[in-house]
Formats: C-alpha cells, structure tokens, sequence
C-alpha cells in the first residue's frame, strides 16, 4: 500500500492550492455579498486549468484523473464554497454527463470547450415535484421529426443562470418511468423554447447561481440525445458518483479551513489570562475535528483512487458525500463555538462557512437518501432487496 | 535567442522548524520548492519569451530529486530542461559545474539565476559563474529587456535603481520578489511529468571527476555571516488630506522633526 501522491498531483495540488489562496480567496467575501463569481475570475480560473481537471488532455481538460479531481476540489472547497459548487455542478455532474455518455462528435463539439472552461455546463434533474424521488420526474420530451420538444420545468439548477451547455434529464416513456423511460439530452442556452429564472436568497453559497429552467415546446435536435435513448438515468446516476465523490472532497476541504480557522483563533484568544487553546473543551472541540478530517482524507482519497482504477466506487462515492457533508457542518458548528460572538457574527468566515456548509447534506441527494441507498447496497449483496 | 535559467532546489524555510533546545534545524517535514529568486528568474525568462522569439532551457544541479524543479519549470513553459545530477558542493564548485555544463549546452545569449539562496542568503554562484562564463554580469535584476544585441536592466541599488545596459552574452541575477511568477497551467503539469524529458547528465559527463570535486569541497573559508540589518518599516497614511497632513504633523512632531 502506498500512500504518497504521484508526483505531478503534489505539484497540482500546491498550485491550486497557491492559485486558490492568492486568487480566490481575497474574493470569497464580496462573491457572497454580490451573489456572484466575478467573470474575470472565472476567466482566469479557466486559463489556469480549472474546469477540465479530470477530463483526459483530448478533450481539453488536464488528464489529471479523479484524483486531481478531488485535490482540486479539496483547494477550493477551503476558499470559496461557491466556487467549489459552480466547479462540482459544471464538471463533477454538467460536464462528467457528456464525457461519461457522449458521442465522440458530441464530446468534440460540447465538452472541449466545456474542459477548457469557455462554456460553463450545468446538470438538471430536480423538478418541484421530483426531489428525492428523482425516478418521477415530469418534463416530457416528445419526437417531432429531427428534433424531441420539451416541455416542463427543473428547479435548483447550480450554474442554471450562466450555463452555456445543461446535460437534461426528461421523460420520453411514461409507462417505463426510469426504467428506459428517462433519457439524457444536451441543450443549449440558445434553444429555442427554453428561459431561465434566477433564485437569488439562499442560505448559503450565495456566490453560487441557482436557476429554474422552463421548457415551452423547446426544441432540441436528436442528435443532442445523450447516451443510449432511455438509458438517462443511469447516465444521470453515474455522474451523480463523481459529483458526491467531489463533494466529499470539497467538504474536507471545508472542514479543514474551519481546523485552520480554529486553531489561529484559540491560539490568541484570551480569557482568564491565557489563550483558549489551553482549555481542555476548546482542545477537544479540535482534537475531533482533526481526527474525522483524517478519515474523511483517506476515504475521499482512496475513492478517488478506485475510481482511476476502474473499480467499482460507487457504494463509497455515496459515503463520501454522506460522511463528508456531515464532517463539514460538525467542523463549521464547532468553529463557530470555538470563535464565541465573534463566530455568530455576518461575514465573518466561520459565520459564513456555517451556512454553506449546510447545503452539503441536502443536494446531490439528501443525507436521508444517501443512508437509504448504502444500506440497500448492502443488503443487495446478502440477497435482500430493500424497497424504497 | 537562447536563454538558460539556472534552478536550486531548497527547503521552503517556512516549513523548517528550528528546534531551540538543540539550536539545529528540522527538516524532517519540510518541503522543497524552486528557490524563491531563481523562480523570479525563470518568471523574466519566461517573460522574455514572450515578447520575442527565444528558447528558455532550465537547468539544475543537485540530487536526483531535483527533477522536480525542472518538471515544475516545463509546466511554467520552459521549452527544455537539464539536470546534472550529483552531491551538493560549495558555491565555487557549484560555479564550476554549471559552466561546464553551460559548455556542453552550447551558444546561448543569456544566463539567468536568482541573486540569494533561501537559507543563509548567499549570492555567490551568479557572479562566479559569471567570472568563469567570461561574461558581463548584471545583479540584482528588478526588469530586464533585450535589443541590439544587448541586455537592458533595472538594478537594485541600496537606494533605488540603476539602470544598466551590458552586451550580450550576459548573465543576470535577479531579485527575490522582482516579478510575480506564472501559476503552472494543470494540463501542463500534467504533461510536463507524463510526456516531458528532462535530459540528465553526471559531473563525468562534464569532464569532471567527483572524486576531485569531493576533495576541493568545503575549502571556502567563511569568514562571516551576519543577520541582515532590518530595515524600518515604512508607513502609508491614508485618509483624506487634512486628516493625512495632521497625521503626518503629528508624527513629525513626535520625533522632535
Ligand atoms: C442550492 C441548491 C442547488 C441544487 N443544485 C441542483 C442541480 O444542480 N441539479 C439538480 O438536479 N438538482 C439540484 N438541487 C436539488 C437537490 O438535489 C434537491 O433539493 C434534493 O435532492 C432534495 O430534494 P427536495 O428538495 O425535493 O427534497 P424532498 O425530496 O422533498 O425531501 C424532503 C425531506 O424528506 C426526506 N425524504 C425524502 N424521501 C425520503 C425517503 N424515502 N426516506 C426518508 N426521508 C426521505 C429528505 O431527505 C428531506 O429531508 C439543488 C438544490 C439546492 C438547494
């Protein structure tokens, strides 16, 4: 067993790392308070390489692997929990739905710019009626010659209001239901049919858009129809995998910001003449969040190592996102306990990383969900099949 | 044009810890980066590059390990790297090897290297190499351009700044801090391990001979070292004007100005 990073993902990693303090960083507050990512940055992230991390060179992306993925996500997810949520949403879901199920032509023509961060992508499953039980989506998607026309709407869409490119999931046989009635399609922000409203008060992730997407006889070509027809949710599942892996590791990074955070401020704290960090239940407080980041590493690592591996990742894909989310809101609650007044007031990080925080265990499937669906992999390998 | 940036290897002396019981230093969980005045030269290399046409070969001297500077400088754009690899020397041997080795590379236009060393600050292989090359030599480097055939520097002084001109073959040590350096690209640090050659050679590929090397090592007599003398911190008053002048009156005044 090894443990060491390969070479160049230490590299990658101290350079997004350095990138993601000098850049990010001095904006992570006013991305909050404008409720958006500057273009210029986005633009220098994309020069930088961000958006194609684990998408082979080909294609535009860095061929950095699932593991690059993940160490990139690590980085961000320390700075801004925004930035971390448009990059999760745009590759880890948008983008990975294309390079998991496209045709080469497709992959040629929607991911490279995608890759090379010049569109940004978004994933679109959840409707108002459809959240957990995604299977009973509505937006329907009829055959019209050489095109389908859709009809419906998708809530929560990350990214929605500034996608380029939506990998969209939409019911094209009623009866079969996710069974072979769903199917996956690439639709453009110039599609006809097609507008997009914007959600703007939110908890958290304030810098991250959020959108509705409404469908009124858009029309999308057949040739946008992604991966086998009828086959949309299991493209839609399978790059829900990397998206949860991602996200376990921008929570560990998350938690870690909130260690950082936490250690600085107990060490210069005083009350009762001497710094907090000399109090057994501030040093506990620590002690646990260092010990469940130290899990969270391995297990986001040995994913990601799975999944470059062509394992079968996906029972651990799904406890990374359960157990990461959840490291994360315990880190950021004891941050803030450790920080006093000062940790409950607006703006200040720990404030700040509370809230985001808390969107972890609700999106990508909810923590309820996620525990659903462990243990009924579980219970699958000794014969049982849980029903839901 | 053809440039060569020499790189060192060195531990990230924020990354040392000083163990104050014992007075030594540990390095046991240090990491090693690209001297931060070397990287600063890659970064005007780089620079020159881009405004004209000219070819950047990073080279580094030191353990096997120091590939990792030069892979680091192929992601940053450098269109070649060299190590010669073998055990650290002193800043004079250091001089030598490298301008064996700038021999074997062949014609360049100019040598570029940091002015100091992360560590003890030391500046001495740029001018000694400089000595050896037989070629004019620009320190302490803010800027540089070329044309006509000649190099054109902004030098630090003590005091400001000189303005030097030399011809060209040249080298020129530049200053921690004299520019802000490239991030690598991730597609580029990538290749730059998976599809990137760093050419290496030994000391015996230079006609030397490590046994000699080894035996004339360590003859450099220190004869001090000294901590930098620090300089006052300067103080930018900001505000509005008159609030800024009563600031500055005050402070005057306070020093019986
Ligand atoms: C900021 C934000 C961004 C989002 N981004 C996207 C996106 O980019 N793309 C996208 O498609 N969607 C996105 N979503 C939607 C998100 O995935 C859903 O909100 C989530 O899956 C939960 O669905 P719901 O909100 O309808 O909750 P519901 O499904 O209504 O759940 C309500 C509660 O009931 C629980 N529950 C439901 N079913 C069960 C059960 N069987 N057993 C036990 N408990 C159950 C849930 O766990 C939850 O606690 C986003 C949401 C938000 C808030």
């Amino acid at each position: 067993m090894d443990f060491e990073l390969s070479k160049e993902h230490q590299l990658l990693q101290r350079a997004v790392r350095e990138f993601a303090e000098a850049e990010i960083a001095p904006l992570s507050a006013q991305i909050e308070e404008k409720k958006e990512i500057p273009r210029n940055l986005i633009e220098k992230m994309a020069e930088f390489g961000l958006f194609g991390v684990p998408f082979a060179r080909e294609y535009g992306g860095a061929g950095a692997g699932e593991m690059g993925y993940c160490l990139m996500m690590e980085e961000i997810g320390k700075v801004s929990s925004s930035v971390a949520a448009l990059l999760g949403a745009h590759i880890g879901i948008g983008s990975m739905a294309i390079y998991l199920d496209g045709t080469e032509e497709q992959k040629r023509k929607y991911l490279v710019p995608l890759a090379r961060g010049e569109k940004i992508a978004a994933f679109a499953l959840t409707e108002s009626g459809a959240g957990s039980d995604a299977a009973s989506i509505q937006l329907s998607a009829v055959r019209d010659g050489n095109h389908y026309v859709l009809n419906g709407s998708k809530i929560w869409i990350t990214n929605g209001p500034i996608a380029d490119v939506i990998g969209l999931f939409a019911v094209t046989d009623k009866a079969l239901g996710a069974r072979g009635g769903v199917t996956a399609f690439i639709v453009e922000k110039g599609f006809s049919g097609f507008s997009i409203g914007t959600i703007d008060e939110k908890m958290g992730i304030q810098g991250s858009s959020t959108g509705e997407l409404v469908f009124e006889d858009c029309r999308v070509p057949v040739d946008n129809v992604l991966g086998q027809f009828g086959a949309g949710f299991i493209t839609a599942m399978k790059a829900l995998d990397i998206g949860r892996m991602g996200l376990g590791a921008a929570s560990l990074g998350g938690a870690e910001a909130a260690l950082q955070k936490s250690l600085e401020y107990a060490k210069y704290r005083e009350q009762f003449g001497r710094p907090i960090a000399h109090k057994q239940a501030i040093q506990f407080m620590i002690a646990d969040m260092a010990t469940e980041i130290e899990a969270l590493r391995s297990l986001v690592y040995r994913t990601a190592w799975m999944a470059d591996t062509g394992q079968e990742f996906r029972r651990l894909a799904d406890i990374c996102k359960l157990f990461g989310s959840e490291v994360a809101s315990r880190a950021a609650d004891r941050a803030v306990q450790i920080h006093g007044g000062m940790g409950y007031m607006r703006d200040y990080f720990v404030e700040r990383m509370y809230r985001d925080a808390r969107i972890g265990e609700i999106f990508e499937g909810t923590n309820e969900i996620q525990r659903i669906v462990i243990a009924t992999d579980l219970f699958r390998e000794l014969g049982v099949r849980i029903r839901p | 044009m053809k440039i060569i940036a020499i790189l060192r290897e060195r531990f990230d002396p924020k990354t040392v810890r000083v163990s104050r019981t014992r007075g030594t230093l540990d390095t046991r969980r240090a990491r090693k980066f690209i001297n931060p005045s070397d990287k600063n030269g890659l970064e005007e290399a780089l620079r020159l590059k881009g405004s004209q046409k000219a070819k950047v070969v990073a080279l580094s001297f030191g353990p096997p390990e120091s590939e990792d500077v030069l892979r680091e400088a192929l992601a940053m754009g450098a269109d070649e790297a060299v190590l010669i690899s073998g055990e650290s020397l002193d800043e004079s041997l250091e001089a030598l090897v490298l301008s064996q080795a700038m021999g074997k590379l062949g014609k360049f236009d100019l040598v570029i290297i940091g002015h100091q060393v992360a560590g003890y600050g030391a500046s001495q292989v740029g001018p000694r190499l400089a000595e050896l090359l037989g070629v004019p030599q620009i320190t302490r480097v803010q800027e540089v351009e070329t044309a006509d055939g000649k190099a054109k520097a902004k030098s630090r002084r003590s005091e400001g700044y000189a303005l030097l001109e030399a011809p060209l073959p040249a080298l020129l040590t530049v200053d921690g801090g004299a520019n802000k350096p490239r991030y690598p690209t991730l597609p580029a640090i990538i290749s730059a391990y998976q599809e990137r050659e760093v050419t290496t050679w030994t000391v015996v590929d230079l006609g030397l001979d490590q046994a000699t090397l080894s035996e004339r090592d360590g003859k450099t007599e220190v004869r001090e070292t000294y901590a930098a003398e620090e300089r006052e911190k300067g103080e930018r008053i900001t505000g509005d004007a008159v609030q800024a002048v009563r600031i500055l009156l005050g402070r005057l005044r306070g020093r019986g100005l």
